[in-house]
């Protein structure tokens, strides 16, 4: 468990300052070049990561429903996920873009109690009221982002 | 391909394009909780996060190439200085979907997805260093991030 919760946090770095990153790269190449490069060096990274770590052998023997999965995954990932981002941080800028995309738990509370009938407590009530009013103060203090 | 040049900047940032990049950033945040939610059933039937990253990484690929090869026929405009950050931006995702999709292994994708809602504060702290001059953190915005990142914080710490 805690190694599960260092890793979590070892993520939240990597993306955190990953995202940073690609918006000052975005100064000086078109948002989808950065992508494209980006999608590249890092299958490259974690193939021999995975190389290194679980050998060649872990990446055959896939069933149909593996690979159908990680083809959904690369869509919501790079082309819904990354790429949309990329394109909302060139526009809106890396200091909105970021805590507003922080804000997804709260959709994901949203389809629970929508979808899966799930009754939310006073506390996630709370919790979602302080993420609505935290996006709202960014994107109404948006013009003074950029310098 | 036009390439964005800080003078560009405040002509950018009309009401209309800061609004269609907050739409994207939404769809973007709904795009990675599904992608998080797959990958921890992925891992669940005892995948390795690693391959699991790469194999979606090769999918991402295949289809942002499909989509865009009109976009990628003449020779790319990127500055050595581009490079640089792309390849800083992938070292840190590469090593983020692999602890993360490593991390589902051992603990719920409910109480991994809070923890990220942090994500915000570290951009917020490499932007003080990384983009000073381009991009400026107000008051009002660190304000804002602050409230996403404690109503996640209290909806994972409560759940």
């Amino acid at each position: 468990m805690e190694l599960g919760i260092a890793l979590t946090l070892i993520a939240t770095v990597g993306w955190g300052a990953g995202d940073v990153f690609a918006r000052k790269a975005m100064f000086g190449a078109s948002a989808n070049i950065v992508l494209v490069s980006m999608i590249t060096l890092s299958m490259i990274t974690l193939g021999i990561v995975s190389l290194i770590l679980e050998g060649p052998a872990a990446f055959g023997s896939k069933d149909l429903r593996f690979f159908g999965l990680v083809l959904i995954m690369g869509a919501l990932t790079w082309v819904t996920g990354n790429l949309f981002y990329f394109h909302g941080m060139k526009r809106a800028g890396v200091i909105i873009a970021a805590p507003i995309l922080g804000a997804a738990p709260l959709a994901a509370i949203a389809l629970a109690v929508v979808f899966g009938g799930e009754k939310p407590n006073a506390w996630v009530i709370l919790g979602a009221a302080l993420i609505v009013t935290g996006v709202v103060i960014l994107v109404t203090g948006r013009k003074r982002v950029f310098q | 391909m036009s390439t964005p040049m800080l003078a560009e900047v405040p002509a950018m940032n009309s009401d209309k394009r800061v609004a269609s990049g907050i739409v994207f950033t939404i769809f973007a945040g709904l795009s990675f909780a599904l992608s998080g939610f797959l990958a921890n059933e992925l891992v669940d039937d005892g995948h390795p996060g690693v391959i699991v990253g790469f194999y979606e990484g090769l999918g991402g690929l295949a289809l942002v190439l499909a989509i865009n090869v009109r976009h990628f026929r003449g020779r790319p405009e990127v500055t050595r200085r581009a490079m640089l950050w792309i390849a800083l931006a992938a070292a840190g995702f590469a090593t983020a979907f692999a602890s993360f999709y490593t991390a589902l292994s051992r603990i719920d994708f409910s109480v991994g997805a809070p923890i990220l809602g942090a994500v915000p504060m570290v951009s917020y702290i490499v932007i003080l260093f990384v983009l000073r001059g381009e991009e400026h953190i107000t008051p009002r915005a660190l304000f804002g991030a602050m409230l996403v990142v404690v109503g996640v914080g209290i909806i994972g710490i409560t759940n």
